[in-house]
Order: C-alpha cells, then structure tokens, then sequence
C-alpha cells in the first residue's frame, strides 16, 4: 500500500524522537556504568587484603566459632537475595540473571526458599512464580549508596544469624568487562573457611575479638561489591541495549527517507500529467 | 636520604587508595591505644579506633591521615591499614 507524504513524513518524526531518547539512554547508562567501572577495583582492593587477612587469621589461631562461620543447615529454608533491575529495556540481563537464580533453586529439590528480591523485575516474577518474598528493595535503577547495601547487609546477617535461614545466597550479574556478563549463584553467608597461611601473628585485641570486629565489615564489604558489579553490568546492558536500538533507528530512518522521496517524486510526477494532461483536453 | 630503613605502607579505605609509599615511620590508633610500627616488626594484626594516623617518610615529613576505625596488617615489611568507618 501506497501511503501518503503526511503518513510517512509523521511516521518519521516519531522515529526520530526514538532515537533521540534511545540514544540519550545509551549515552547516560555509558556514564554510569564508567562511573561504576572506575571504583570498583578500589573496592575489589579493600576486599580482597580484608579476606586474606581473615582467612590468615583463622588458620594461625583456634578461634571460637563465630555466627557468621555457622554450618549451613540444610533443612532449613534458604534465602535467596536476587538483584535485577527496576526497569526494562536492558536486553537480557533480566532474563539471565532470573534463569540462573531459579537454575540454582531446581538443584536441590527439597529446597525452601525465599526471595528477597532487590529490583521490580525480580520480585514480580517469583512473586508470580508463587514465592514467598518477605523483603523487596525497589526503585533504586542502579543508583548505589554505601547505606543501601549496609542496610540489605543487616537485613540478610539476621536472617542468618536468627536462625530463620540455613543459608543466604546471592544471585547476581558478574561485571568482567563492558560486553561481558557473567549471571552467578554463590553463597554469601556462611562464611566458608578457605585455608589461609598459618603464621605467628601479634595480635592486639585477641583472635576471637579480632574476628568478631573483621567478619561484620568483611560481610557489608561483599555485599557492596555484589551490588556496583550487578549495577555496573545493569548499566552496560542497558547501553548496549539502547546502543542497538539507535542504530536500527536509524536504520528505518533511512529506508523511510527513501520511501518520502520516492513518494513525493510519484506525487510530483502524478501533478505534472494531469496540469499536462488538462491544458491538452483544453486545447481539445 | 638517612639510613632509615624503609617499608611498604598502603592505606585503603573501601572505595579508594589514601596512601600508597615507603616510609620510615608509622603511628596508628589501635584498639588499646596509640602503636608504633618501624621497617623489621614483626607479623602483627589490630584493629584500629578514631584517631591520627602519623606517617614519617625517609625525609623526616611526617603526614597525618584521619582514622575513623578499622585495622592495621603488618607482614614482612608491607604494612596495610584497611579504614571502614562502619567497622566500631
């Protein structure tokens, strides 16, 4: 069908308008997702020195079990803490981040579990899905503040530690570089005693004390690494996502502008014949 | 340069770097109180208060850094000082 100039040149316009938003969007999550880029070795830095040192200590002294180092009980329901993002169009970073998470829940079968879901999309789905989700952190849209992952952190050391929960896991997007994302399952707590080297420290207070100090920040320490790379990586899918729509919007720019021409040159050429055609029946 | 033996010193707060050298010297806040920390100590973990941290380098200039809690590794020469206001 032949539609007419008004049609084509409207249809234009609001396709222009869409690439003007999408790439907004694409250029705002880039931002952001550097931004997020930037700290976040600093960050890994801090950890990473923080858990050699907890595990350095723990194998150069007998400490008292400490809640954090809890067995995880199997009979117990678990908590599982799935981070997505509040919004769509982010391709499939949603999609995957849900998959591996509820992959994670089919393994064991007997398997109790519930959601807190930090992100809309999360929460509706295992809502939908028919799990109990006592705890949802929504409207964030990738913005990260120390105190929001302090606060998830508190929240998730006492389902712990009540005992409500044999095990906290965590599903969330691993950020290894702009374009690649990686969905991971991992426990967050127990803390799993990884061996360490055994050494003749001083220590000032005691070793129970000292632990009792390190675990806490170790713990809110993850969970802010947890949460920049799920960010990060809500923010990089998001770029790349609106990155495809401004390039197939300007793909059907450029076929629409072919057609307008097309269209107007037949409109042109249609007028001409008939003035020609007129002055000829009017010289009869 | 004095014949100050020096070590490896990195203060890290959990979003940057504060402090990244060698020095001479090192005064830190520990939980049951100020800590001395020349090169040579031996293997030593505290926890850390509010409090200076003073740090002399080689030249004799002595920097002060802000410490609002956290923890002090000394091991073979590399010190690492971790801050987390959250951790007191």
């Amino acid at each position: 069908m032949i539609q007419s100039l008004r049609q084509i040149k409207n249809r234009i316009k609001s396709i222009q308008n869409t690439h003007k938003l999408t790439r907004a969007m694409e250029m705002i999550s880039l931002t952001k997702m550097r931004s997020f880029q930037r700290v976040l070795p600093a960050y890994k830095r801090f950890y990473s020195k923080l858990e050699g040192l907890i595990h350095d200590l723990s194998a150069s002294f007998d400490t008292a079990p400490h809640p954090f180092l809890r067995q995880v009980d199997k009979c117990k329901k678990v908590a599982l803490c799935i981070i997505t993002s509040d919004t769509g169009l982010c391709g499939a970073y949603n999609h995957n981040i849900i998959a591996a998470a509820e992959h994670f829940l089919r393994q064991d079968k007997c398997l109790k579990a519930d959601i807190i879901a930090i992100g809309k999309k999360g929460f509706i789905h295992f809502k939908k899905k028919g799990y109990a989700v006592p705890e949802v952190y929504t409207e964030l849209h990738g913005r990260y503040s120390e105190a929001l992952a302090d606060k998830i952190s508190a929240k998730l050391i006492e389902l712990f530690v009540s005992g409500e929960c044999g095990e906290v896991a965590i599903a969330y997007t691993v950020f290894e570089s702009a374009s690649r994302h990686r969905p991971n399952v991992e426990r967050f707590l127990n803390i799993e005693r990884k061996p360490g080297t055994k050494r003749e420290y001083i220590l000032e207070p005691q070793a129970d004390a000292m632990l009792a100090e390190l675990l806490p920040v170790y713990v809110r320490n993850k969970m802010r690494i947890i949460l920049l790379n799920a960010f990060a990586c809500e923010h990089a899918s998001r770029a790349m996502a609106m990155g495809e729509s401004t390039e197939n919007a300007e793909e059907v720019l450029n076929n629409l502008t072919l057609v307008r021409n097309k269209v107007r040159q037949a409109n042109i050429t249609k007028e001409i014949i008939e003035v020609i055609s007129s002055v000829d029946a009017l010289k009869g | 340069m004095s014949a100050e033996k020096l070590f490896h010193i990195e203060v890290l707060s959990p979003s940057k770097v504060i402090f990244e050298g060698d020095i001479a010297s090192l005064v830190v806040p520990a939980k049951l109180g100020y800590l001395g920390v020349l090169a040579d100590h031996a293997p030593l973990a505290a926890a850390l208060t509010k409090g200076n941290i003073i740090i002399r380098d080689s030249a004799g200039k002595s920097t002060t850094l802000n410490s609002t809690g956290g923890f002090l590794e000394v091991l073979n020469n590399h010190v690492s000082v971790l801050l987390d206001s959250s951790s007191n």
